[in-house]
């Protein structure tokens, strides 16, 4: 897939599979399931370090950031304050200017408050970061992160961690269409296919998590979801067949044995 | 917050300087004692945290990591450090 990468502002990935750090049985396993899944970018969570249990290893130990940039998410920030503040903060570890931006609005769905992730955006971009902020498959909320200068649009599939798969196709369709920056599908995968899915709905990229990490062997999901994205993406490009509610014959119609000229078609 | 003596020499452990005054700052939401005036990175270096791993947040400002030597922590100040972790 090296002739056809993903352009995100000024990087260039070879893949286009995105996966999270989070929920995986041990570090190690998480290490053999970026490898497997052929990652370039992983995302991280920013939390208060443990002054009681200090001195345990650190997650990034087990990332070769040689090979994998790391994308610092706000993950758990219920304001745009919060967000920026935790924006600002994974910057000055000194690994990314980039975040995916998360402002959620709600606890049990952890759907996006959209008025504060705008809100958030347009100060994060207005601070030279790099903004991919996850977001409701909404296209007008889309457009308004364009317009305020996201690097990304980042709608979701289905809620965080649930594995239901792509909830609303059309919407991601329509999104397709009218976005010039590149479209992640960011959560809601369940499975291979889901990923696949995404892909040939146009999607440039996908970002998971669990689908992976909690799978019962992450390692070998981590390999079916790098081919997914793979075979979607492949797919978009090929062009499907429409789709038709009456059958259209693969094999000849005419020669088929004891029957006269002009036989019916099968 | 400036704490009395006895009560402060209790909490105080080995690695803290015992000359300074003893103030009481909030690091990750918890009280700290520290023996004031202190730099941030004597304050990461007594919590056994390296800060080549961490980002600090000063009353609600970043503090760049060449900044660490110089800026200094006093009473009441409000300290955030934070680390990558696992998420997605």
């Amino acid at each position: 897939m090296t002739s056809d990468p993903l352009v995100i502002a000024d990087r260039t990935f070879r893949s286009r599979l995105i996966v999270g750090t989070g929920k995986y049985p041990s570090h190690a396993v998480m290490a053999d399931a970026h490898m497997a899944s052929g990652t370039e970018m992983v995302t991280v969570a920013v939390r208060r370090v443990n002054l009681s249990e200090r001195g345990r290893e650190s997650l990034l130990e087990y990332i070769d950031t040689s090979r994998i940039f790391i994308l610092p998410n706000t993950a758990g920030c219920y304001t745009a304050e919060e967000a920026i503040r935790t924006a600002r903060l994974a910057r000055e570890v000194g690994l990314s200017h980039w975040v995916k931006l998360e402002v959620i609005g709600d606890e049990r769905t952890l759907f996006p408050d959209n008025v504060a992730l705008l809100e958030a955006t347009r100060v994060l971009v207005r601070e030279g970061f790099v903004v991919l902020p996850y977001t409701n498959d909404d296209p007008v909320v889309c457009r308004k992160l364009e317009e305020a200068g996201a690097a990304a649009v980042m709608p979701l599939g289905a809620p965080i961690g649930s594995g239901l798969g792509i909830q609303n196709a059309n919407n991601l369709r329509i999104i397709r269409e009218q976005a010039r920056v590149p479209l992640i599908v960011d959560a809601g995968v369940g499975t291979a296919s889901d990923a696949a899915v995404a892909m040939e709905l146009g999607a440039d990229g996908v970002l998971m998590n669990t689908a992976i990490a909690l799978a019962q062997d992450p390692v070998a999901m981590a390999t079916a979801m790098k081919l997914a994205v793979e075979a979607g993406r492949l797919a978009f490009r090929a062009g499907r067949i429409p789709r038709r509610a009456y059958a259209s014959a693969s094999s000849p119609a005419g020669g088929v044995i004891g029957t006269g000229a002009g036989a019916r078609a099968r | 917050m400036e704490t009395g003596g006895s009560v402060a020499c209790s909490n105080l452990s080995d690695s803290l300087r015992p000359w300074g005054r003893l103030v009481t700052i909030r690091v990750n939401g918890e009280p700290v004692e520290i023996a004031a005036p202190m730099s941030l990175a004597a304050l990461l270096a007594d919590l056994h945290i390296d800060p080549r791993r961490v980002a600090v947040e000063h009353n609600l400002r970043v503090v760049k990591r060449d900044r660490y030597e110089t800026q200094q922590v006093g009473a009441g100040d409000e300290i955030e450090i934070v680390n990558f972790v696992g998420g997605g």
